[in-house]
């Protein structure tokens, strides 16, 4: 390296070397006994580089720096000058200088300066997170990534990327495999979820590679998309299709099962009818009572069912009324009973208790009957022949309790919390014909009565079904 | 005189079919379910079957199969009676051996011309 030397007098240049000249692109005889300041691009720089020169020599020590000194042409080139007084007590009286000429590296750092100025910029203002670790450690992290953690950039810088999992558990199982996958030379790319700093968790679409494949300790660049929203919307849509899908399957079941339904009991009011028909002469008297008798059973039994599709027809409509009017509940019930132990067809016992005050009380009796017919007729539906059904009913002032108790095959625990959806049964009802809608009208009526209804079954044993309605 | 079986769980339907074909001359047993069908044709194999599908316990189908294997009732004549009209268990039903495949509500006559095809 070229060094130029002068030996500055009073300010001026009294002796200098080829070097210095040349660097600054004057002759030597032309630049010597000039004043220094000619070597400064402006009055106040040359202020500013004597301000700071001047105590430094006067105590006998060097003035370092790295200056802009104007050339003879006008241009500027970066200089880095040590000077030292020959006489520290009176430096005006000559100070020596070497310089070197510094401009190639300065310009090279100001740019690399500036193009890591701009790369910042670039990495911090993308929306994508990105984080650079070694070992698992964050050794730079952008703003995009530490707001979407939730954290403060200073406060990542040197974390182990265990802060971002659910779990110690998951940090690992999660480093086993992406470090794994990094290893044989492929990027890691994944999504799943992020603990933030504020330990809700976010869906993040990660995606991971080394810098340098050959030195894994150079560490890995991670960047990081936040899709949580995106997650939702699938999950939802995931959610709608599975409850459209459900809808469907339930709908054709439902109108399959009405279809056997209805099919069942036309058969028998056909044939009971032409058997009175075509082998009038044929019958005994009793035999004919009987098909009469089983052409009104079955006449009942679809009405009963179309009464079901038509309630909640109109409940799922909002169509459905609360009408209170006062109600003997005593003998509403004993006629409710007296009508399901006919069409039990003697089959089952249904005893009927009944305790508390007497006398009109305030309910809609349609959607009590809705209710309670639909409660008896799934106990003697449920129920082996010979079963005994209990309806119980207590009435006081505040409300009125009814309890519909059989023997029968009883719900599985797991089919009890939707069994007052539409169109559910419990998975034990095997070939018993049934159309799904009898327990949703339950509860629709009770709800219209501002009254609950709740189940308690053991599958084999029984169950037992309570109905609370307020009065008041 | 023939003897026709009636399996069926409806005990008003059971009772018409068993009314109609008595009326008719047949000897009529009847059975409340699939089970009870199967031990009955099995202990004195009738000479027509008149079955329903959906039944509590084993089905129809069940019924058809089980006997379809035994010897002494594989070659009975077999009619399905039933409310069931998806066109996949008619097949079904076929493709297990059913000879006829009725379907409710039907007419007396329908099930008669059935009955006397088969015997």
């Amino acid at each position: 390296m070229l060094v130029g030397i002068t030996l500055a007098v009073d300010g001026h240049l009294t002796w200098l070397n080829e070097t210095f000249a040349r660097m600054l692109g004057y002759d030597r005889d032309e630049l010597t006994g000039r004043p220094t300041s000619v070597l400064y691009p402006d009055g106040e720089s040359f202020e500013v580089f004597g301000a700071a020169g001047y105590p430094l020599l006067r105590s006998g020590r060097s003035h370092v720096s790295e200056q802009r000194l104007k050339r003879k042409d006008g241009s500027l080139i970066w200089v880095q000058c040590s000077g030292t007084a020959v006489d520290a007590k009176s430096p005006a009286h000559g100070t020596v200088w070497t310089s070197v000429d510094i401009t190639e590296r300065k310009e090279l750092q100001e740019s690399l300066q500036r193009s890591l100025a701009e790369r910042d910029v670039i990495l911090q203002s993308t929306l994508v997170g990105i984080a650079f670790s070694v070992n698992r450690r964050h050794l730079w992290v952008n703003e995009t990534f530490a707001s979407m953690m939730g954290f403060a950039r200073e406060e990542l810088i040197g974390q182990l990327s265990v802060v971002h999992f659910p779990d110690l558990e998951s940090y690992e199982a999660f480093g086993n495999t992406a470090y794994r996958i990094l290893a044989s030379g492929r990027p890691c790319v994944t999504e799943r979820w992020q603990r933030r700093k504020d330990g809700t968790l976010i869906w993040c679409q990660i995606y991971g590679n080394y810098v340098d494949p050959d030195d894994l300790s150079k560490g890995t660049i991670w960047t990081f998309q936040d899709i949580t929203e995106r997650k939702h919307a699938e999950e939802d849509v995931k959610r709608a299709l599975e409850k459209e899908r459900e809808l469907n399957e339930l709908k054709s079941r439902f109108v399959a099962m009405t279809s056997h339904e209805f099919r069942t009991p036309l058969a028998t009011i056909l044939s009971s009818a032409e058997l009175l028909e075509q082998y009038t002469d044929r019958l005994p008297p009793e035999e004919k009572e009987d098909l009469y008798r089983s052409i009104r059973g079955s006449v009942e039994r679809m009405t009963r069912m179309l009464d079901n599709v038509l309630t909640i027809g109109e409940a799922e409509a909002s169509m459905l009324q609360f009408s209170p009017a006062p109600a003997d509940l005593a003998a509403f019930c004993t006629q409710l009973a007296g009508e399901m132990r006919r069409s039990a067809g003697g089959r089952h016992t249904i005893e009927f208790l009944y305790e508390g005050v007497r006398g009109p009380v305030r309910v809609d009796e349609k959607l009590l009957r809705h209710a309670l017919s639909n409660l008896l007729s799934n106990a003697i539906k449920y129920s082996p022949d010979g079963g005994r059904i209990e309806l119980r009913v207590a009435v006081d002032a505040k409300e009125a309790r009814f309890e519909v108790r059989d023997e029968g095959i009883g719900i599985p625990p797991e089919d009890q919390t939707r069994l007052f959806e539409t169109f559910h049964r419990a998975r034990n009802v095997g070939t018993i014909a049934g159309t799904g809608l009898g327990l949703a009208i339950v509860k629709k009526s009770l709800e219209l009565h501002g009254g609950s209804v709740t189940v308690e079954s053991v599958p084999g044993l029984g169950t037992t079904f309570r109905m609370t309605v307020p009065l008041g | 005189m023939a003897t026709i079986l009636v399996i069926e769980d409806e005990p008003e339907l059971r009772a018409n079919v068993a009314r109609l074909l008595k009326a008719e001359g047949y000897e009529v047993l009847t059975a409340e379910n699939g089970t009870a069908g199967v031990e009955a044709a099995l202990a004195q194999p009738p000479d027509l079957i008149i079955c329903d599908i959906a039944m509590p316990g084993m089905d129809g189908f069940g019924v058809l199969f089980s006997l379809r294997e035994n010897v002494t009732t594989s070659h009975v004549p077999f009619i399905f009676l039933t409310a069931s009209t998806r066109t996949y268990d008619r097949n079904f039903g076929v493709e297990l051996g059913a000879n006829d495949y009725i379907t409710k509500p039907f007419k007396l006559q329908e099930l008669l011309e059935a009955v006397k095809k088969r015997l």
